[in-house]
């Protein structure tokens, strides 16, 4: 077996007692969301599962492969499935992604998902194209700057302003598609600042807070820093306090004046517990106490450059903080400051029974799957009980190559963030069309009345991909912006669309019909070709080969007509049409003439638009 | 296509850039007449976060120290942003609008004038004290509420909700006025009840821009060439073509059943809108520049909403639902929660606007039209220390409408609370379950539906003298 990242070195026990509770531990959860609905409310006496102590963890290897799909399983699909649901498609080239697949799932899932900022193999640097090595404070200065290595066109830069209007949503978006840029960092750093961990500019939280917030977040997890400790620094962040406002929480002449919101949402939203085990005690003193464990955390107010804002720093004081010990989650937490009670909470709340059930279960559902089952959602608790430390990464390296991400029943909805960026991700081929802002994603997202940093439900969220699969206004948007004319658009200053830079030849040197339509779907759906049917390349070929649509195309006097699934695979006439088409050569992407090749471009843009309104761009399936 | 041809070929064909393409209609304000609606309809309002209505329903400020009025007072003086003082009670309480219903004086707040109006008409009923969730989970409590069962998990996130389920039991269609869908409109799942069935629901976020993109040039042109009419033929034939090959079970199936929805009833909402000239008042709700409201966006889903009464034959309206956020003022509640009870219940804001245009258009449609308002929960009896009140779980819920028995539904100041203010972390004790509410606006909407809907009601505890079967008039 290859499990070399996989370290065996703790206690060890037999093999038997780690089969016995992976068995508990299934019935358990089974039992579980029986009983209560998945709703995970049962008692501490259920939480066999979870356990964490190192008595649970003897022997991983057994234990990783119950949920490790196979080598057989691990093949380009499943690549291009992790590359979607965790890069936004990413930017790799065709070669590498076969390499991926070639190599054991635990060694390539290394290299793919990672949050440093920049992956080379995930998202080459065009040598023309340099990118710093920065975090999104850095590329919002260098973007909005007249700096020489600054690749945004000039009239372009003032948008990218931090702290202009739609500064900070720009950079976002720009850093999701910047080759060379590392897409998983941004995918992660929006799940934590959009939909697991909120904060809002339209509640007030500065611009400098959320660039803070964001990077500081984003660095920790790239370090490597324990997930506990990442939480806490969100709770202790300028940007959290402003958000829930405990800023101004103090504790004075013996009373707590202040909210007891992020008390609540502490446990709620950044760990999962509810409090389901004994309701009042959750209530009363845990959520009680926290509010007065998050006094005394001054945010000055600063006046510069004639503007005035909130400071990205938190001062803990110890003046109007709550003296001494307060018991929380039945432990008295003891510190001076609430930096030291929230740091040691933390500790605390990660090992939580009720936290080891529900977050990794919030982490997949706002990321990839939309349909847990009890089976997927026992599997998901194992992945994270098995970690030896709580490592965000470590913990989605797994998931993505486990059975249950790589399963049938999987499903998950795109949001409009996720579909978009793996459309016009997929969609550039050279860095400048990024830079120049041709396919911009916050364009998409402000069509659908989104923009990062700005979440729907504030603190629990941005529009997750239910909703957005369930409203058929974002399918009616999403099918509209098919018709953006930038799919068909070939030409401007200095660039040109060159599709054949990332088309491959066919092994005798052409580019056939067949292959280009379903590099195309593979590109964009990404689902090795599963729902690529009759229907599907009967539309891509023709548009493909005559840039008109298939009834045009067969017959240009009865250009309404619709063809069926059935009529294409029985009339004898429209096979032979369909198997000319598929074996026809596109040469014309090469041509020297320059309105043949720009056409040839045209054709291919229709394709992806054609293929971008279908209903496999719209969700994933697990398997 | 470089620029210059894009622009030509966008100005022959009407593209956007940017984003996506704006429908082309042709621009009449020719007044047709509008064919009224006579269905009966429910329109829920769901405020996200936990309204306060304890601040825009207060006591009348007494200066007995063992009273209501004393105890609310002071223990509410910081969410009032006043100094805890006699004299600053009652200046505040006298800003308030007095109000009184049998033997009851309570104040409206005084950005509610048409609240009040209504109110003194006869036609809100405020039902209080309504359970509406065990926990005061923010989550996990709107499930609960848009579900209409108090059984519904945390994880529960893809269920029914009560919306959907009396749109199935009246034949009939929710439209959805809100970006996103909520969970009240969820159709019931023929055979998983952690699932649900979105064929009744209609989405309607943006009505004057319903239907599909296509090529307006189709319509002359069939065989138009233009990259625009090739795609617009092209998906629509594809569409068609694959309608029957996506199995209902399949996740990609809702997005087949979208593109025919919009493609059927694209065309004829397009036509009668066109025909209509929209109201200036309405318009005058969202419109960039002409800020009537806070809140564009309500505005914007009260268009939708005049609109879908404007479609009801069209749509087979029976269920409206709307959604308002904010609510969770734990902070400055003045400023958080103030200006959206003006939106809502203003003069000339949002209902006074809409329902005075909806009763001159559509008088019928106004008459069978009944309002229910409510938040996943309510909040603490007393203050916190940052001008704002944390997480209750009991509250009063608003019901108004021509239909609507108006009064008071339950003790909107029950004397027991006395005693609890001096405690901690208290909130409004929850009395009657918001099964009894919502069933009865269900049997109205369509008779015997109440208990199909909720199907707890029968066992659901209802607080001592109140009936709910009074409610709405037959």
């Amino acid at each position: 077996m290859r499990r070399g990242s996989i370290d065996t070195s703790g206690i060890r026990q037999t093999h038997q007692a780690a089969r016995r509770r992976w068995r508990t531990a299934i019935w358990g959860a089974l039992l579980f969301g029986l009983l209560g609905g998945l709703s995970l409310n049962c008692g501490t006496e259920k939480a066999v599962v979870l356990n964490t102590d190192n008595t649970f963890l003897d022997d991983k290897t057994e234990n990783l492969t119950s949920y490790t799909i196979s080598d057989a399983e691990w093949d380009e699909a499943a690549v291009r499935r992790v590359l979607h649901i965790f890069a936004y498609g990413g930017r790799a080239s065709d070669d590498q992604i076969r390499a991926w697949a070639d190599m054991p799932p635990q060694d390539a899932i290394n290299e793919i998902i990672s949050v440093q900022k920049i992956n080379p193999k995930l998202s080459p640097e065009d040598p023309d194209y340099p990118v710093p090595n920065g975090n999104l404070s850095t590329l919002g200065a260098l973007w909005s700057s007249n700096n020489v290595s600054n690749h945004v066109p000039s009239d372009r830069r003032d948008r990218y302003s931090p702290t202009g209007w739609g500064g900070l949503e720009n950079i976002w978006c720009l850093a999701v598609m910047a080759p060379g840029l590392n897409p998983v960092r941004h995918r992660i750093g929006l799940l934590e600042t959009n939909y697991h961990l909120s904060v809002n500019l339209d509640v007030g939280v500065g611009a400098e807070q959320i660039l803070r917030y964001y990077d500081d977040l984003l660095d920790a997890l790239a370090a490597g820093t324990d997930y506990q400790n990442v939480l806490a620094m969100a709770a202790l962040s300028a940007a959290v306090a402003t958000q829930f406002n405990h800023k101004e929480n103090i504790f004075k002449e013996g009373t707590f004046l202040g909210n007891e919101d992020f008390g609540r949402e502490y446990f709620q939203l950044y760990f999962g517990i509810l409090g389901h085990n004994d309701p009042d005690y959750h209530e009363f003193t845990s959520i009680r106490n926290t509010a007065k464990a998050l006094t005394d955390m001054q945010v000055k107010r600063i006046s510069e450059s004639g503007r005035d804002f909130w400071s990205d720093n938190v001062t803990f004081g110890t003046t109007e903080h709550y003296p001494g010990g307060l018991e929380i989650l039945g432990v008295m937490i003891d510190g001076q400051t609430a930096k030291a009670k929230i740091e040691a909470l933390s500790q605390l709340a990660i090992k939580d029974h009720e936290s080891q059930e529900n977050l990794p279960i919030i982490l997949v559902r706002f990321l990839a799957d939309d349909n847990l089952t009890d089976e997927k959602i026992a599997m998901i608790q194992k992945i994270w009980a098995d970690l030896p430390s709580k490592n965000m990464i470590a913990f989605l390296r797994q998931y993505a190559i486990s059975k249950a991400f790589h399963n049938q029943t999987r499903v998950k909805y795109y949001t409009t963030f996720t579909r978009e960026a793996i459309l016009r991700n997929r969609f550039t081929v050279l860095p400048e069309e990024a830079y120049r802002g041709y396919y911009n994603l916050c364009d998409a997202l402000s069509d659908d009345g989104l923009a990062p940093f700005r979440p729907s439900h504030d603190v629990f969220g941005h529009t997750t991909g239910l909703e957005t699969a369930d409203t058929a206004d974002f399918f009616k948007r999403a099918y509209n912006r098919a018709f953006n004319w930038n799919y068909v658009r070939t030409n401007d200053d200095g660039w040109e669309k060159d599709w054949a830079r990332v088309i491959p030849r066919g092994g005798d040197g052409t580019r056939r019909t067949k292959a280009v339509a379903e590099w195309l779907w593979n590109r964009f759906i990404g689902d090795g070709l599963k729902n690529f049917g009759v229907l599907e390349r009967a539309h891509v070929y023709a548009l493909l080969v005559s840039g008109k649509d298939l009834a045009l195309w067969l017959d240009e006097n009865q250009p309404t007509r619709v063809y069926t699934k059935d009529e294409l695979e029985t009339d004898r006439t429209l096979i032979d049409r369909l198997k000319d088409a598929e074996i026809a050569i596109l040469n014309d992407l090469e041509s020297t003439n320059v309105d043949t090749r720009r056409k040839a471009n045209q054709r291919i843009g229709l394709a992806v638009a054609f293929i971008s309104a279908t209903p496999f761009m719209f969700a994933q399936e697990g398997k | 296509m470089n620029r210059r041809d894009f622009i030509k070929s966008a100005l022959l064909g009407g593209i956007a850039m940017g984003a996506s393409i704006p429908l082309l209609r042709p621009r009449t304000s020719r007044a047709e007449p509008v064919p009224d609606y006579d269905k009966r309809v429910l329109v829920n309002l769901v405020l996200e976060g936990g309204p306060d209505f304890r601040h825009l329903l207060v006591p009348e400020f007494s200066s007995d120290k063992e009273s209501f009025g004393y105890k609310y007072w002071t223990s509410r003086s910081r969410s009032h942003r006043i100094a805890a003082s006699n004299d600053r009670m009652e200046s505040r309480w006298n800003e308030y609008l007095r109000t009184e219903y049998a033997g009851t004086i309570f104040g409206i707040h005084p950005k509610a004038e048409w609240l009040k109006s209504y109110f003194d008409a006869g036609k809100v009923a405020l039902v209080n004290n309504v359970l509406h969730s065990r926990t005061r989970d923010h989550a996990h409590s709107l499930l609960v509420l848009q579900s209409g069962d108090y059984n519904t998990g945390p994880h529960d996130l893809a269920r029914d909700g009560w919306g959907g389920r009396l749109a199935k039991a009246c034949n009939g269609n929710v439209v959805s006025m809100t970006r996103n869908q909520l969970m009240f409109c969820n159709g019931p799942h023929p055979s998983n009840p952690k699932d649900h069935d979105n064929s009744m629901v209609i989405s309607a976020g943006d009505t004057r821009n319903f239907a599909l993109y296509s090529d307006p040039k189709l319509a002359s042109e069939p065989g138009n060439t233009g990259t625009n009419a090739v795609l617009s033929r092209a998906l629509r034939s594809y569409y068609q073509a694959k309608r029957d090959l996506i199995a209902p079970s399949s996740p990609f199936y809702r997005f087949i059943r979208h593109e025919l929805t919009l493609r059927q009833l694209g065309d004829s909402i397009n036509t009668r809108l066109n025909s209509i000239a929209e109201p200036e008042t309405i318009k005058r709700l969202y419109e960039n520049g002409q800020y009537q409201l806070a809140n564009s966006g309500f505005g914007k889903q009260l268009r939708n909403l005049f609109d879908s009464f404007v479609c009801g034959d069209i749509l087979n309206f029976r269920v409206g639902s709307l959604n308002l956020g904010g609510w969770d003022s734990h902070k400055r509640q003045i400023d958080a929660i103030e200006p959206k009870i003006e939106d809502m219940f203003g003069k000339e804001k949002g209902f006074d606007t809409f329902l005075s245009e909806l009763k001159k258009t559509l008088p019928q449609a106004y008459a069978n039209a009944v309002f229910v308002i409510a938040g996943e929960f309510g909040r603490q009896l007393a203050a916190n220390g940052d001008e704002g009140t944390d997480h209750g779980r009991g509250n009063t819920m608003i019901i108004f409408g021509e239909s609507v028995r108006g009064g008071l539904y339950g003790d909107l100041f029950p004397q027991t609370e006395i005693q609890r203010y001096a405690k901690p972390n208290t909130d409004i004790e929850g009395k009657t379950s918001f099964e009894h509410v919502f069933g009865s606006v269900c049997d109205w909407v369509q008779s015997d539906t109440g208990n199909l809907v909720f199907p707890a009601r029968p066992d659901a505890i209802i607080e001592d003298g109140v009936n709910l079967g009074t409610l709405l008039t037959a």
